[in-house]
């Protein structure tokens, strides 16, 4: 079977390398995708190789994009047929690379650890709240497993942010069951044992010691609707992590759209080779992409020049998870710059700053009217959930935290190797939390700079992306945010080299175990490499403004 | 209608008939390819070891007699590499091989005088951390020869060329880089860059070429350090002198230095035909190299070594030769490439035909060596891929060098025979091995990716593993 899709996939991209016009870049396309399956009935990768595979088409995307640059740049292109069709060759290959050339098994058709906080936490956000749900839990597996299926575990008490041990939720029995009431504490109690019976005892046991649900109460109020379509079960869950790959696939249209075929393509090698938001973390989560997918929206509006819609667009991501905001701050800053210069208000940035407040309004409104209470429970959540130190956090704290050492390895002989790490971080945040203060403005103040001299407002939208990195320190799939960078390769060469180069030195350096064996180090890792792409993709502007503000000091 | 595009494709049809020609030499293994340096050498896991390594190297360049490659800065940086990057997967390595030597194809047609500079400064570097140079392919000896001499001729075009000064102090980085790797191409450079025209250029670059080839036989060099270099340059160019030595064993005695001259002088002619007359010469160059190395492997009648080296090379040219036509849309490109493709593929499917799998090739490796626990290992991993769990693991379990490794392939073995006291003790002993012992091991998803995913699953919920990583 292998060898018949290998020649398969072999004569298609012969024929699609022959031939020059509008059927190359599906040839093109079929002969990848058979690549893919050819690949994907193999043995399945293992971790280790599933890196390399990416590593591997991040570079061959850079040196292929690279190739058809200079050819262009020699004046003797590609045809634009045969640039299309090895675009989209790498696309699919890339696709087929981000799910490391194998389909889901059947124990991944949906994530347990994700959903088990979006379904159950969205599902029962009136009775949970964002500190219930472990305690609730441990009471309704006491039920349905008996008492001593609590001795064993432990579970992460949420409003002190410390791990305890599991029958302490005992004592919440009662808390629980006034809060649910007889048939909604029914549901809640099968919806758990349905989660139960599909995790081992280790893996159910990380669940619970996770860090909670802590989405804004406009994503409960929108996860809630689709949650409560039906009782927990595999098939219903399997279903609900559909949604993020149609809102993905939604994400890559109107990139298309709006951005033409050969950006959409870079977009997609970014989203398949990038690390952040990997497969581990992405595979089967439960409307965790609806953010990304109103991100694109918004560019691709920006793009088009649907400014209502772009407004609107935008602040639907920022009121569904709060980071995306700092995309409102780019378009807010060319069109106070044109408002400025013009001494008036365009009607463009009336309509963009009319679709963003209608809209975002909007979903603050529902989100307090569906659950009263809720934002200043989320803001002082959040606020909670912030201080929490983890390895795959990804910003400018990552950096100031990471000391080589006091690295996760240096403990992990020690029986309480986790905590005395955790403390470490701690005392290293704590310590220079002043120079990181001072590091953050100066680094804003820089993006800033930089994007008072961008002209288009997607752009700025777009490298706004920038601000996400001094300001926040993400969980590392929301990263996954870099894919966004895509549509900027449509400004020239030398941007889409900067972002494959950034893409594939990240994969050749989380190939390697030394760099990131311990997730501590791959992230500290990650994190330099973004730093320094964000800074490569700022930098044209960030020179303009420089040289904006020296002609400036020099006028008399 | 597709039957007669794909008829008319013929470079579409070569690059089919080359990518099958090359699978076999990329994915069969060897008793060889057993990855001995890789394996053994802990300092390879870890940054702190690669600092260690690149300290003990630059010692051992500046005071010991021993100049061997392996603890050269460049070479610990590169066996460094090699772990980091491609672990112990065989078919990796032999692929980054194929794809550092066509690379260094592509550079010998780099066109353009601008960007000349910077690819021979590309290549030097790419050759002196080039992470191949491990025993993955040791049974092509004299690899950094080969790359040296590869990378040397792209230089040493491009110094020759070089109008502009940019150009040449690229050009010059990249020969001091290659170099700095392989002396022995120093005098040449240092010829090409003395001698006016590019005819004299060819002409000085051959004999100084065929000079340092004859020395050793002629002068009897005085002791350490300078004798030390002298062998290395001796070893190296003994096989980079196509066809005279290729495929020859270390412990063969060296041509006779006439030889030798003849051999370095006719390469460098072909080298210097090459980037003045364009590919025709170069596929002649390819094709002479080629057919001699088969020669030579026959004429020897050696088993594995010589005709592995054989098989890798016509690869690597197919690859190469196919590269530079479909980059210069040379006509005759796909038609010598089809044709070396057609001798890689002879060679290739007799290695597959006489190693048909990895389990007859652990069991003759076993044969040769049954007291070797990394061998036993080795052949039980394949007989628990293969359904057949044995005692190997056990047996593994004596020699401290593989324990890690052998706790996890017991504990799988155990689980899956049911003896899950046995299988959890040795989960239990498995954690409480030193860290760079688990490294090795990596994880039990390495042996339980041997079986299929209903039993991975099984096996460990009743081992108490957690979905990834290590336990």
């Amino acid at each position: 079977m292998t060898i018949i899709l290998a020649l398969a996939a072999l004569a298609a991209l012969a024929l699609a390398a022959r031939s020059d016009d509008a059927r190359t870049p599906w040839r093109a396309a079929v002969g990848a995708a058979l690549v893919v399956l050819t690949l994907a009935t193999r043995a399945a990768l293992d971790d280790a190789n599933a890196h390399r595979a990416r590593a591997a088409v991040a570079l061959l995307a850079l040196a292929a994009f690279g190739w058809m640059a200079a050819r262009r740049a020699r004046r003797a292109p590609l045809s634009r047929d045969r640039e299309r069709g090895a675009a989209v060759a790498l696309a699919v290959i890339a696709a087929g690379a981000f799910y490391g050339f194998k389909g889901p098994s059947s124990d991944q058709l949906f994530h347990h650890r994700d959903t088990f906080h979006y379904y159950l936490g969205s599902k029962y956000f009136r009775e949970l709240g964002y500190k219930g749900i472990y305690e609730c839990a441990a009471v309704a597996e006491a039920e349905v497993r008996g008492p001593d299926a609590l001795r064993s575990r432990s579970m992460r008490d949420l409003e002190r942010d410390e791990v305890v041990p599991a029958t302490r939720a005992l004592a919440a029995s009662d808390r629980c069951h006034r809060a649910f009431g007889d048939a909604r504490w029914s549901a809640f109690r099968s919806d758990v044992a349905c989660f139960r019976s599909v995790c081992d005892d280790a893996y159910w046991n990380g669940i619970q010691t996770d860090h909670g649900y802590n989405p804004p109460p406009a994503w409960s109020m929108l996860g809630g609707a689709f949650s409560s379509l039906g009782p927990a079960s595999e098939t219903l869950l399997a279903a609900l992590a559909m949604i993020d790959v149609g809102l993905l696939l939604a994400a890559f249209a109107v990139t298309g759209w709006a951005f033409g075929l050969r950006a959409l393509c870079v977009t997609v090698v970014v989203w398949g080779c990038q690390e952040p938001g990997s497969f581990v973390w992405l595979q089967g989560t439960f409307l965790r992409q609806d953010w990304f997918f109103c991100l694109a929206l918004g560019a691709a509006l920006l793009r088009r020049r649907r400014w209502f819609g772009a407004g609107a667009a935008l602040a639907s991501g920022a009121a569904l998870r709060a980071f995306p905001v700092v995309f409102l701050v780019g378009p807010a800053v060319v069109l106070a710059r044109r408002a400025l210069e013009s001494r008036s208000i365009p009607a463009a940035t009336r309509r963009f700053i009319a679709g963003a407040a209608l809209v975002g309004g909007m979903w603050a409104v529902a989100g307090a009217f569906a659950s009263p209470g809720a934002y200043p429970a989320w803001v002082s959540h959040i606020r909670q959930h912030d201080s929490v130190v983890a390895t795959n956090r990804i910003g400018l704290q990552t950096l100031f935290e990471y000391n080589p050492a006091t690295r996760l390895e240096a403990f992990s002989q020690n029986a309480d190797g986790d905590r005395a790490w955790l403390a470490a971080r701690r005392e290293a945040a704590a310590r220079t939390s002043g120079a990181r203060r001072l590091a953050a403005l100066a680094l804003i103040a820089g993006v800033l700079l930089a994007l008072w001299s961008v002209r288009a407002p997607w752009i700025a939208a777009l490298l706004s992306a920038s601000l996400l990195f001094p300001l926040s320190s993400l969980n590392s799939y929301y990263y996954i945010v870099i894919t966004l960078l895509g549509p900027l390769s449509s400004l020239g060469a030398r941007v889409e080299r900067r972002l494959l180069a950034g893409i594939a030195v990240m994969q050749v350096l989380v190939v390697m175990p030394a760099l990131s064996w311990w997730w501590d180090d791959r992230y500290a890792v990650i994190t330099v490499v973004i730093a320094a792409l964000e800074a490569a993709l700022l930098a044209p502007w960030l020179t303009r403004s420089m040289r904006a503000l020296t002609r400036a000091r020099r006028r008399p | 209608m597709a039957l007669h595009d794909l008829l008319r494709a013929r470079r579409g049809a070569a690059l089919v008939v080359a990518a099958l020609a090359t699978l076999p030499a990329l994915t069969v293994s060897l008793p060889g390819d057993a990855l001995h340096r890789l394996r053994s050498d802990r300092s390879l896991r870890t940054l702190t070891g690669l600092l260690e390594r690149l300290a003990r190297g630059s010692t051992d360049l500046v005071s010991a007699s021993v100049p061997w490659r392996a603890t050269r800065p460049t070479a610990a940086l590169a066996d460094w590499l090699a772990w980091q990057w491609f672990g112990l997967e065989v078919p990796l390595h032999r692929a980054s091989l194929v794809a550092l030597l066509a690379l260094v194809a592509l550079g010998l047609r780099a066109p353009s005088r601008d960007r000349d500079g910077v690819t021979a400064a590309l290549l030097g570097a790419a050759f002196v951390a080039h992470p191949v140079a491990i025993d993955a392919i040791a049974t092509l000896r004299g690899r950094e020869a080969l790359f040296a001499l590869a990378a040397g001729v792209v230089a040493a075009r491009l110094l020759a060329d070089a109008a502009r000064a940019r150009a040449a102090a690229f050009a010059a980085l990249g020969a001091l880089l290659v170099g700095g790797a392989s002396p022995a191409f120093l005098p040449w450079f240092a010829a090409l860059a003395l001698a006016a025209s590019p005819h004299r250029r060819s002409v000085a670059g051959g004999l100084t070429l065929g000079l340092v080839a004859a020395s050793p036989a002629l002068v009897s060099w005085p002791a350490s350090p300078l004798s030390a270099l002298a062998s290395t340059t001796w070893r190296s160019l003994r096989v980079a002198l196509a066809p005279v030595s290729l495929g020859a064993w270390s412990s063969l005695p060296p041509p006779s230095w006439p030889l030798a001259a003849l051999a370095s002088t006719a390469w460098c002619a072909l080298a210097s035909l090459a980037w003045r007359r364009g590919a025709r010469f170069e596929a002649l160059a390819s094709s002479l190299l080629v057919g001699g190395a088969i020669v030579d492997a026959a004429s020897r009648g050696a088993a594995s070594g010589a005709r592995v080296d054989a098989e890798l090379l016509a690869a690597v040219y197919a690859v190469s030769t196919l590269a530079s036509g479909l980059l210069r849309g040379a006509r005759r490109g796909p038609r010598v490439a089809l044709a070396v493709a057609a001798i890689a593929a002879t060679l290739g499917a007799a290695r597959a035909t006489a190693w048909r799998d990895g389990a007859s090739l652990s069991r003759a490796d076993f044969a040769a060596h049954p007291h070797d626990a990394r061998v036993a290992l080795s052949l039980a991993y394949e007989n628990l891929r293969a359904g057949r769990p044995d005692a190997g693991c056990r047996a593994a379990l004596e020699d401290p060098a593989v324990r890690a490794s052998a706790l996890a392939c017991f504990a799988v073995e155990a689980a899956l025979a049911g003896r899950l006291e046995e299988a959890r003790g040795a989960v239990e002993a498995y954690r409480a091995t030193p860290l760079a012992e688990r490294r090795i091991a990596w994880d039990f998803g390495r042996v339980l990716s041997l079986r299929p995913h209903e039993e991975r699953v099984r096996t460990r919920r009743a081992l108490g593993l957690p979905a990834g990583g290590a336990p």
